[in-house]
């Protein structure tokens, strides 16, 4: 097997060349029409309206986000640890299951996954209504595949000699097979799992802006009216809902917690976990069969689909992915090398939360304010997006490591760019890379959001039939959309295997 | 070595969040509107209409507001919207897509609506009085209302169809949807977009109380008459509130009288002076352009 022949420091620097093609797009596509628009968003970030009517909204509209955005979690990582024990090649090797049960359930999961969570939404909303259940719904499908695979390949890790000894000694007992995935697991739910909440949190904001709830929608429908004062009071307010629930679960310390106390906790969680899917499964279909049947009656294919046309908005998706993946992950060392130095490394961690904190949908509608929708200016905004998010996990990783090679380099009288990438990037480059390969696959998925608002390929021809009601192109668009995450995600995992 | 208490506790209240959906009673009339104006307009006319609905009719009415318009066709037909105020278009998806729905009534202005196009004073572009002129917008940032509003997008497109002009003819080849009539104007008066098309109610309505918002917009065309907006009720309501509800429900629409103070409030808000009956067959045309331009299939 070829390994990649360029070291991973400048793989890292190279998709820095999408900019080429992005800045000519986005300049030929420059206005300065909707400048006065943009400048008065810019200045209502500093005096956002608050008054006792919009706090009032603010706290009721929060409520919800952390009704929908809690439940999911909780709900997507407790059937995300079954799964991920069913989905594991160890869980095969002492249980006498069936191994097309494990085949037929990773299948399942790649479909699932495959798809993103507005797409479920915007689905789930057109086909039964509008309740925050389906908010629930919608996240904890694609979330509970994602997790599975976080915690199956955890899993897989377990030593076999482990196994082996538990058999010698005594058999298994459902106690072993507890104490054999306690680690695995809960080493994964705190390193992983209370991020997934933050990504839950982020998705409710999204689908909020699909109208099912939440503080999505308030930020939406101040944007639609051009209300930004008050736009700016939900986007604070969502900020400081998420920075809230990061600190307190840096506070939970589950390494400490008693075992016996967990223990109990989880299946108390298992317990109310399965009783609300029931309960989620009840609803949708007891209130909703007859549409439901009838949506099946209409799966008769008879589109009004251009193949052509249809080619190119595939297509468009596909160099959407690939640009935005270039950004996402050249821009981070980029720009901290160009300002590295303290001032800088604040202003690059400044503007990195604010892109994680406005939803992509709503970075998309300011641009829109003074350039002209194309594929460029979807692809600056999920790459500037991502590349918020890539970039913390870099500065953390960059900052917490042994600088010893930097500060001897520095002292040697080596220039402070060179010696930081030398002396601090380089080791970080191999495990920076592979965490942007995981990112690409999130990017693919994302880019339905994009094309809904930018007008961009198939998640703008998804919108159209969505709104059209034709139940026969959304099958063929899934099924693209489908397609490449797939795709995607086995050129990912082969990017991934070969840097670690 | 489970904890039944705590396992009690933490179950209850889990289920009595969950389960709040299922104790919605079934005697309340849920009025919905497509939102295509400012979320607060929509929210004072509405909630004004509710109350007064609620002292004539004896029952509880209650104001549930939607995000888009897709959503109210979606909410009327899975039963979470009893009463819903439709354009031309989505009052069509909504009949098709729920068998037995009842049309209930119109405004008087709604027999003959019309659109307005507008553009940017930056563009010195006179106002056109022959649709042929509209090929001045090609090659110009052009934006609709919401992807299913029948003034701000369907019978606008028409018309521009009509003049020869595909959206592909645009800047960019492709034409914005700024979501509501409101928003429409905010674009094109700020710049970010140089043309639109929207109701001509909203228009003329911020054209006389909000001069700041229409000051760097002009008039550019109004298009021919065609039929709009209209309620449409479930045909259930008799079963469920009492029998003759819907026809009750009807005439109360219908008997709002602008000459009553508690009436009037309401009629200004719908830009009108009184609801009319009205008939399906009267959105024939409005469903034969929706099939062409395949916003209904």
């Amino acid at each position: 097997m070829n390994k990649l022949k360029l070291n991973p420091s400048s793989i890292t620097f190279l998709p820095i060349l999408v900019c080429i093609p992005l800045a000519y797009e986005l300049l030929i596509n420059f206005h300065i029409g909707g400048i006065e628009l943009f400048k008065e968003f810019i200045i209502s970030a500093l005096i956002p309206k608050i008054n006792n009517e919009i706090i009032i909204t603010l706290i009721k509209r929060l409520n919800e986000t952390i009704f929908i955005a809690f439940s999911s979690w909780l709900v997507s990582i407790i059937f995300g640890i079954i799964f991920g024990i069913l989905s594991s090649d160890i869980s095969y090797k002492f249980l006498s299951l069936p191994i097309f049960l494990k085949r037929f359930i990773k299948l399942l999961l790649i479909i699932t996954r495959s798809i993103h969570e507005i797409i479920w939404g915007l689905i789930l909303m057109q086909i039964y209504g509008i309740n925050f259940s389906i908010g629930i719904v919608a996240i904890c499908i694609p979330y509970i595949a994602i997790n599975a695979k976080v915690f199956s390949e955890q899993i897989e890790n377990i030593n076999l000699k482990t196994i082996q000894s538990i058999k010698q000694i005594n058999g298994f007992k459902f106690s072993s097979l507890i104490t054999l995935f306690w680690s695995p697991v809960i080493k994964t739910l705190k390193n992983f799992g209370l991020y997934r909440l933050e990504c839950a949190i982020r998705s409710t904001a999204v689908l909020g802006l699909f109208g099912i709830g939440g503080i999505g929608t308030s930020i939406f429908l101040s944007f639609q009216t051009l209300n930004f004062r008050e736009l700016w009071t939900y986007l604070w307010g969502l900020a400081f809902l998420i920075i809230i629930s990061k600190a307190i679960f840096k506070k939970i310390n589950l390494f400490n917690t008693p075992k016996k106390f967990l223990f109990n906790f989880v299946i108390v969680l298992f317990c109310i976990s399965l009783f609300s899917l029931c309960f989620f499964v009840y609803f949708i279909f007891n209130k909703n069969i007859i549409p439901f049947n009838s949506i099946n009656n209409l799966l008769i294919l008879n589109s009004n689909f251009n193949s052509y046309d249809f080619l190119k908005l595939f297509l468009e998706t596909i160099l959407l992915s690939l640009f935005s993946s270039g950004v996402a992950v050249s821009f981070p060392p980029f720009f901290i090398l160009i300002f590295n130095n303290k001032i800088g490394i604040l202003i690059i961690r400044s503007i990195s939360f604010l892109f994680r904190l406005i939803p992509p949908p709503i970075i998309i509608l300011v641009l829109l304010m003074f350039n002209d929708p194309s594929i460029s200016l979807a692809a600056l905004t999920l790459g500037l997006h991502n590349a918020a998010i890539t970039s913390k996990l870099l500065l953390v990783n960059l900052y917490t490591q042994d600088k010893n090679e930097y500060i001897a380099m520095q002292s040697l009288g080596v220039a402070k760019r060179t010696s930081w990438l030398f002396g601090l990037f380089v080791k970080q480059a191999r495990s920076y890379l592979a965490y942007c390969a995981y990112r690409s696959d999130i990017i693919i998925r994302e880019t339905a959001i994009l094309g809904v608002i930018g007008s961009i390929g198939l998640g703008w021809q998804l919108q159209e039939s969505l709104s059209s009601f034709a139940w026969d192109e959304v099958i063929i668009i899934l099924f693209a959309y489908s397609s490449i995450a797939i795709i995607g995600e086995l050129i990912n995992g082969k990017i991934k295997s070969n840097l670690t | 070595m489970l904890n039944i208490k705590k396992l009690f506790i933490a179950s209850s209240l889990f289920f009595s969040v969950l389960f709040s959906p299922l104790y919605a009673s079934t005697k309340v009339l849920r009025i919905g509107a497509i939102p295509d104006q400012n979320q607060d307009v929509l929210d004072k006319r509405f909630n004004l209409l509710s109350k007064e609905l609620s002292n004539i009719l004896d029952i509880e009415v209650r104001y549930i507001p939607v995000i888009n318009y897709v959503a109210a066709v979606t909410g009327f037909r899975t039963n979470d919207l009893d009463l819903v105020w439709f354009g031309g278009l989505t009052g069509v998806q909504a009949r098709l897509q729920t068998p037995n729905s009842i049309v209930i009534a119109q405004r008087d202005i709604d027999k003959e609506f019309k659109s307005v196009f507008i553009v940017n004073k930056k563009l010195k572009l006179d106002p056109i009085s022959n649709k042929k002129e509209l090929n001045k917008l090609k090659n110009l940032r052009f934006t609709f209302g919401s992807e299913n509003s029948t003034s701000g997008r369907l019978m606008p497109e028409y018309f521009l169809n009509d003049a020869g002009i595909k959206i592909k003819d645009f800047k960019g080849g492709r034409a914005g949807f700024s979501g509501s009539h409101d928003a429409t104007i905010a674009l094109v008066n700020s710049g970010a977009y140089d043309a639109g098309a929207l109701n001509k109610q909203v228009w003329e309505n911020n054209l006389k109380n909000n001069p700041k918002r229409t000051k760097n917009v002009r008039f550019f065309w109004m298009t021919p008459a065609y039929v709009d907006y209209h309620w449409v009720a479930q045909g259930n309501l008799d079963k469920r509130f009492r029998k003759g509800f819907t026809e009750e429900l009807k005439a109360t629409i219908i008997n709002l009288d602008i000459k009553k103070p508690e009436h009037t409030k309401i009629l200004d808000m719908f830009n009108a002076k009184e609801f009319i009956e009205t008939k399906s067959e009267y959105y024939k045309n409005i469903e034969l352009v929706g099939r062409k331009l395949k916003k209904i299939r």
